[in-house]
Formats: structure tokens, C-alpha cells, sequence
């Protein structure tokens, strides 16, 4: 997963004409696409626009296995899809559910692997700050979001000793005596994280 | 909203990301394997009330679409919620907030009972938006992809068990009020 991560980062970070492109200026492009794509029932739109979404692919610089394992990891479902559609109904509209389920999967996927994490997550609080008379508080939201970012390692530090130490008790793989060790020592964090940040004198 | 609650929201949108990361759990018979993410779900509902716990799905829900592979197998950005299962990532928010809902409501009077038929609801509230997400966008109906959804319901009984036995214990030590 680590790898996979790494890989993505990389290709986040290379330059081509889609990478230049505003983000918000790509998201409002899938929104646009996807209702488009889901009011037309028609085989030749969507597997053109799948040819589109591919040389797409071929000028960023996007080596193909990338699209490829996508649809590669929802082979099962798509297969089950397709043999349902073609008792409950034709060839056609089973091929043209599939289709859309790729021609979408690939096109956000494109817009991600183009996007870096911070880009796409600057274009969400702007989002946020349109909507601020909607109740939304960008600043709240950013804190949270930030405070969660840095969770994450915490976490995964937490999960390690608690699984070391029921590992020397002979606990191993069950999940019971994981999680609620974890839970409770995250939740018992939060006083104290609170009253620093209340400290330093946010807000 | 005060600093505590937006560090317990952020503490719980972090557990059911790292909940993502444990390895899922294969079962026999069904070809689904369990993942631990529904739990963290509906332990945000139980233990964070209707509102928090939606708001720690929500925060959940913008680290996927900015593209961090939070969900199990390394998934993630955008397309997730494009592809089939894209209605169960939208019912997160939806079981985490009747759980929520249900558990604030019946807090002064809590039996076992009541809290599983609580997480109960709360499991069938991940399952609406993807059961319609499915229907809607495969071109099944509405009778067939509840059919197909069947495949969770073993899954989900031994989550739904598990986080009774977790919320309850939890609840009990830190005195958790909504």
C-alpha cells in the first residue's frame, strides 16, 4: 500500500497540461461529465468518450497499468454486473452500464492522479468558504482536518504497543482486545489536546 | 462548536481511518470479506452523538475525495465514490447519524437490547444509500441489489456484535454524555 502511495505521489508531482490546469476547474469538469454521461443511454457516447479518457491518459504521461489495475480490482462486481444486466435485459445496455461505470471510475481517477493531496484539499476549503452563509465554518473544518492528519501516525503508534503488549499476554489477532484499548486511550487524549489548543489561544 | 468537540471529531474520523488499515478478514463461505471500517463508523454514531458523529464521517469523506487512500485495499480520491459501492461511502454519514440519533434518544435508558436494535438501524443506514446508489447507476432494481446486498448481512452481525460489546464497555469507563 505504502508503494502504491509512493507511486501516486509521483505522478502527482509530474508536469503535463492536465497538472497545470486549476483544480477546481477539473472537479466542476467531472461533475459536469458525469451527470452528462448518466442522462445518455447511448453505446457510441460512451465508449468514445472511454477512447477520449484513455488518450488522456497516453498525453499525461500516465503509464497505462495505472487505468488498467482500477478496473483490474472491481473485476468481480463488474462481472456480476454485466452477467446480470444480460438476463434482465440486452447485450447493449449491460455494455453501456459497464461503460459508464469505467469511463467515470477512470475519469476521477485521472483528476486525482493529476492532483496533489494539498492542491485538492486548498480547492475543498475554498469550496467551504463559498458556502460559509450555509452555516459552514472553513476555519473549524481546516482545524479538524489538520488535527486528523496528524492523528493518523498517532494512531498507528497506539496500535502498535497496544498490539505488542497483548501479543506478550498471548492476545494476538483478536480484535476485541485491539480496539478497545485503542478507543479508549484516543478518547482519553482529548481533554488534553483540547485545553493546548485552548491554551495557545485559538479562537 | 467547542475545541473539545472538533478534537473528538477529528480523534474519530483518525480511528476509522486507521480502522481501514487492519487487514479485512475473510469469512468462509461468502466471498466478502469483513473490514473493520463499519465499526469505526458506527462506534463515531454511538459514542459522538447524531451531529459529531456525522461530522467525523464528514471529515472522513473530504480526506478520501482529496485523494489519501484511507479506505481498505488502498483506495481512494475521487472515484470512489463513482464506482459501485460509491452509495455505501455516502451511507457512512447516514448509519453514523442514526446511530447517533437513537443512541442520544434512548441514553437515559440504555438495556442491550436497545443498543443493538440502535446499531441495527444505524448498519441498515449504511446500506440505503448504497443499495439506491447501486440500483440507480447499474441499471438493477430496487428488489435485485437488495438481494445482492445480502451478502454483508453475516459481516455486518459480527460488527454489529462487536461494537455492542466495545460501545457498551466504553461507555461505561469514560461516562460518555451526548
Amino acid at each position: 500500500m505504502n508503494a502504491r502511495f509512493l507511486d501516486h505521489e509521483n505522478l502527482q508531482l509530474r508536469n503535463s497540461f492536465l497538472h497545470k490546469i486549476w483544480p477546481g476547474f477539473k472537479l466542476s469538469l467531472l461533475f459536469s461529465f458525469s451527470s452528462f454521461l448518466f442522462f445518455i443511454n447511448r453505446l457510441e457516447i460512451t465508449s468514445l468518450s472511454l477512447l477520449l479518457i484513455l488518450a488522456l491518459y497516453h498525453f499525461t504521461g500516465i503509464p497505462l497499468r495505472y487505468p488498467y489495475e482500477k478496473i483490474r480490482s472491481l473485476f468481480l462486481i463488474f462481472s456480476f454486473i454485466f452477467i446480470f444486466q444480460l438476463f434482465s435485459s440486452d447485450i447493449w445496455t449491460s455494455l453501456i452500464v459497464i461503460l459508464r461505470f469505467t469511463d467515470l471510475l477512470l475519469f476521477s481517477e485521472l483528476i486525482t492522479l493529476t492532483t496533489s493531496v494539498s492542491q485538492m484539499m486548498e480547492t475543498l476549503n475554498r469550496f467551504f468558504k463559498i458556502l460559509k452563509p450555509f452555516g459552514f465554518q472553513p476555519k473549524k473544518i481546516s482545524l479538524t482536518l489538520s488535527l486528523t492528519l496528524r492523528f493518523l501516525p498517532v494512531l498507528k503508534q497506539i496500535t502498535y504497543e497496544v498490539s505488542e503488549s497483548q501479543k506478550a499476554r498471548g492476545l494476538e489477532g483478536n480484535l476485541l482486545t485491539l480496539v478497545i484499548p485503542l478507543i479508549i486511550r484516543t478518547m482519553k487524549m482529548t481533554d488534553n489536546i483540547a485545553e493546548a489548543i485552548e491554551v495557545r489561544c485559538y479562537n | 462548536m467547542a475545541i473539545k468537540d472538533l478534537v473528538s471529531i477529528a480523534l474519530l474520523a483518525a480511528t476509522i481511518a486507521a480502522l481501514g488499515f487492519l487487514p479485512p478478514v475473510p469469512i468462509g463461505i461468502i466471498p466478502v470479506p469483513i473490514t473493520a471500517q463499519t465499526l469505526g463508523v458506527l462506534l463515531a454514531g454511538a459514542l459522538l452523538g447524531a451531529k459529531r458523529g456525522f461530522y467525523a464521517v464528514a471529515i472522513f469523506w473530504i480526506l478520501i475525495a482529496a485523494g489519501l487512500p484511507l479506505l481498505p485495499g488502498g483506495h481512494g480520491g475521487f472515484s470512489v465514490f463513482y464506482g459501485p459501492t460509491g452509495g455505501y461511502i455516502v451511507g457512512f454519514g447516514f448509519g453514523a447519524w442514526l446511530t447517533g440519533l437513537f443512541y442520544s434518544k434512548f441514553y437515559t435508558s440504555l438495556t442491550p437490547l436497545k443498543e443493538i436494535s440502535c446499531l441495527i438501524v444505524g448498519s441498515i443506514g449504511i446500506h440505503i444509500p448504497g443499495v439506491l446508489w447501486l440500483s440507480y447507476a447499474a441499471h438493477i432494481s430496487i428488489y435485485h441489489a437488495i438481494l445482492g446486498d445480502l451478502v454483508f448481512i453475516p459481516g455486518d452481525s459480527i460488527k454489529i456484535a462487536i461494537t455492542f460489546f466495545i460501545a457498551r464497555l466504553i461507555r461505561k469507563t469514560l461516562h460518555i454524555k451526548y
